[in-house]
């Protein structure tokens, strides 16, 4: 380096050169800029001075080397110019010291003596920039001056662009410190980010889960120990009670005891409140009365309502173990997780309920149907039998569109009447589907029946009479013609007895006639002293046909037995019962037939030796139609009509013995004197 | 001839009676007895009679077609009734009292079992 520093200082006349070619541009361009003289000598600094300000440099000058670094503590010139033999100092020193304190003001030497020795020392020293000999030429010191600005401001721009460098590079370095943190800061947010969108992956599936598990289940504490799990899974949990109204209006709880979900009916409705109470202590208090054991930190979840239909209100408590005041945080995210499967938890509750209501309701209807005692069936519009009952599977078991029509349906010998009814109407095409209902109409046809006969027998009862009467007229006319023959003179006495035959049959005729006209007229009339005697022996008569196959006992007092009564309802009464007694013995037998007073009470007593009276007619004997006899064997209103009878007249008519060797009717009607 | 004499003498018998029997048998027996008979055999032909023969004694069934036989006696005027003997199966109150108050005493009850007892009565009224 110090060779080639020589060089440099001995390839210098060509730079000389070069500013006198150019030295104004070059003075322009060194206008104002400072020097720095140190000389001992205050002649060579005073010619300087001239010089240098003559050409436009700034100057200062300092005769003493020692003052120098203090001065440039407060200035910076662009060249220092420094002697070489200074008694304080010599210029090597001087300008090797500020070489290293101040490298970028560039060093010239001035020297009388130049000599090798010298010029190395300084270039190795001080690392000087040109050497001026005493005495120097103008020119040539101009120029090294010149050159030494520019090189300084070489220097200076360089170190200028250096140290734009080293702050860009500080810049630089800070920026990728920065960046490295940022990255690391974004890598951390990220990671965390994922973290926690993997959390929140996980969370929205198992609320997916959740709902579609929900969805499949089919009772409500299978809901409520999935969530029980869940949510212990993540808080704990002691136990869980869910109390809630049924369709019955029925409150509930339920809740697990010793792993077994139990379900027990209280008597505390909860109302609708709103919010997601802690640690209520009602309810606290409630629920520990009901499970005898104490219950602490309970979460009272009020489950959302979405039909009102189903408006009653349910409550989920969930009893945890957390501790109260240090974990809030715990509980305001068990708060959370409740608030996000609210809703969820809520419909599906909601949906089994209404589901459990929808299979009672159901099912009370299915039942309902089914225990109607008619034979019932839903028919769609092509006669095809979509639903039954139970009786219509027993008694009818097939429906077509002509029994529909006909509306009558004989089957298994009872008689059904078939109604249709439509239901399900739509519009355009009438009804889509049919009730039909078979009413058994069996006994009452039956009934009808009887009563028809009944009203029969009244009509036949009016034209026996009326007959009675048409009748009386030709017998009396036959008779009495029969008498004129008999006592006529011209008539052959051989004809007589037959004539008086005549006479006698229509006398006979016309008692009969007699009795049918007494009985037939039954007239609502008042109560007259009768003898039951006499009611006996006016209505034999007119039972002779019914007794033709049985023998009679006839057992009468000698002294009358008067009652107060109507002979001829009484004479009803009477063949009613002696009627009744020939019918129920189907063989040959005796009816006994007896009158006799007791305690004040005038009794007639009708007895058979048939087969008594059966257990299934028993119980209604005095009801109208409970008759054993087939049809157009009587009308089944014999009993009622006699119990209605006697009762007028103050009496009761009982069954007094009823055996399989015969039964006993007995009638009693307050005697009268 | 003594038959115009014994014809002043002749009482004549009214039998209104619907049943025909009844009437011959009583027009032939009256017949006998001496007396002149009339016959009817409805309400109105009774009415027509009475009215033209004027007789003593009538036998008037209670129920005959055309008018009862109180109907035919409300139409007789009461110089001109006669006895009057109301034969019936079954005369009601009502009808008792009405046949009393137009002066009808006496009621034979019918069917009659002996006709010459019947006989008897009406000889034994009128006779």
């Amino acid at each position: 380096m110090p060779k080639r520093q020589s060089r440099s200082f001995l390839d210098s006349p060509r730079i000389v050169s070069d500013f006198e070619t150019t030295p104004y541009k070059r003075l322009r361009s060194v206008f104002l800029k400072n020097v720095l003289w140190v000389d001992d000598d205050p002649l060579v600094l005073s010619s300087a001075k001239r010089l240098l300000r003559m050409h436009g440099f700034n100057i200062h000058t300092i005769d003493n080397p020692l003052l120098v670094e203090d001065w440039l503590a407060q200035n910076t010139p662009d060249v220092i110019v420094s002697d070489q033999r200074m008694p304080q100092m010599t210029g090597t020193t001087l300008l090797s010291n500020i070489k290293n304190k101040f490298p970028q003001i560039t060093r010239i030497m001035v020297t009388g003596f130049m000599d090798q020795q010298l010029v190395q020392q300084s270039i190795n020293e001080a690392d000087v920039f040109r050497f001026i000999t005493k005495p120097w030429v103008e020119t040539e010191l101009l120029a090294d001056i010149v050159q030494g600005i520019e090189h300084s401001e070489k220097l200076k721009s360089k170190e200028v662009l250096s140290s734009q460098i080293r702050e860009q590079n500080k810049i630089l370095q800070k920026f990728t410190e920065n960046l490295e943190e940022i990255i690391f800061e974004r890598t951390f947010e990220l990671a965390s980010a994922q973290k926690e969108q993997a959390h929140k992956n996980i969370k929205i599936k198992n609320l997916v889960k959740f709902i579609q598990d929900l969805n499949v289940m089919k009772e409500t504490q299978e809901i409520i120990h999935y969530f029980y799990n869940d949510f212990k899974k993540e808080f704990g949990i002691i136990n869980c009670f869910f109390a809630y109204t049924d369709f019955n209006l029925d409150s509930k709880i339920l809740f697990q005891l010793k792993n077994k979900w139990v379900e027990s009916k209280v008597e505390k409705f909860w109302s609708a409140k709103k919010e997601i109470r802690t640690f209520d202590k009602e309810d606290q208090q409630y629920l520990s009365n009901e499970i005898k054991m104490p219950i602490t930190q309970l979460l009272s979840v009020p489950l959302m309502r979405f039909r009102e239909d189903l408006a009653v209100p349910h409550t989920l408590f969930i009893e945890c173990d957390f501790k109260q005041n240090v974990e809030s945080e715990k509980i305001s995210a068990a708060l959370d997780f409740i608030t996000s499967r609210l809703q969820i938890l809520s419909l599906g509750i909601e949906r089994i309920l209404s589901n459990h209501r929808v299979e009672f309701e159901s099912e009370r209807w299915e039942k309902t149907f089914d225990s109607i005692s008619d034979p019932l069936c839903v028919l769609d519009k092509n006669y095809q039998v979509l639903r039954k009952n139970s009786v219509y599977n027993k008694q009818i078991r097939e429906v077509s569109r002509e029994m529909v029509e006909k509306k009558v349906l004989h089957k298994n010998s009872r008689i059904y009447q078939v109604y249709l009814y439509g239901i399900e109407e739509t519009s355009a095409h009438g009804f889509e589907n049919y009730l039909c209902y078979f009413r058994d109409v069996t006994e009452e046809r039956m009934l009808y029946q009887k009563l028809l006969q009944g009203e029969k027998m009244v009509a036949v009862g009016l034209l026996a009479g009326n007959i009675a009467h048409e009748l009386n007229n030709p017998l009396t006319g036959i008779r009495s013609m029969a008498q004129l023959l008999t006592h006529s003179t011209t008539t052959k006495k051989a004809y007589i007895s037959d004539l008086m035959e005549i006479d006698r049959a229509c006398q006979r005729c016309q008692s009969i006639i007699q009795s049918l006209i007494d009985f037939s007229d039954i007239k609502e009339g008042s109560l007259m002293r009768i003898s039951l005697q006499d009611v006996v022996h006016k209505t034999l008569p007119l039972l002779k046909t019914a007794l033709r196959f049985h023998s009679t006992k006839i057992l009468l007092p000698e002294k009358d037995v008067f009652i107060l009564g109507e002979m001829k309802l009484l004479q009803q009464v009477l063949f009613n019962l002696v009627h009744n007694a020939c019918q129920a013995m189907s063989e040959a037998g005796v009816v006994t037939i007896q009158v006799k007073a007791s305690k004040k009470k005038a009794v007639l007593e009708v007895s058979d030796t048939g087969p008594g009276v059966s257990d299934e007619i028993l119980s209604r004997l005095f009801e109208p139609f409970a008759s054993t006899k087939k049809e157009g064997e009587g009308t089944g209103l014999g009993l009622s009509f006699s119990k209605n009878v006697v009762e007028k007249m103050n009496g009761q008519i009982t069954l007094l013995k009823n055996s399989s060797d015969g039964a006993s009717f007995q009638i009693q009607i307050p005697e009268t004197k | 001839m003594s038959a115009s004499s014994t014809k002043l003498n002749i009482k004549k018998v009214l039998i209104a009676d619907d049943e025909e029997l009844i009437r011959k048998s009583l027009a032939r027996l009256l017949a006998k007895q001496g007396f002149e008979v009339f016959e009817a055999e409805d309400g109105a032909i009774a009415s027509q009679v009475w009215l033209d023969k004027r007789p003593d004694i009538i036998l008037l069934d209670y129920l005959m077609p055309k008018m009862t036989g109180l109907e035919v006696l409300s139409q007789i005027p009461e110089n001109i009734r006669g006895v009057v003997i109301v034969i019936s199966a079954f005369v009601g109150e009502k009808e008792r009292d009405a046949f009393l108050s137009k002066g009808v005493r006496d009621f034979y009850k019918k069917p009659f079992d002996d006709i010459f007892k019947f006989m008897e009565f009406i000889k034994n009224q009128y006779g």
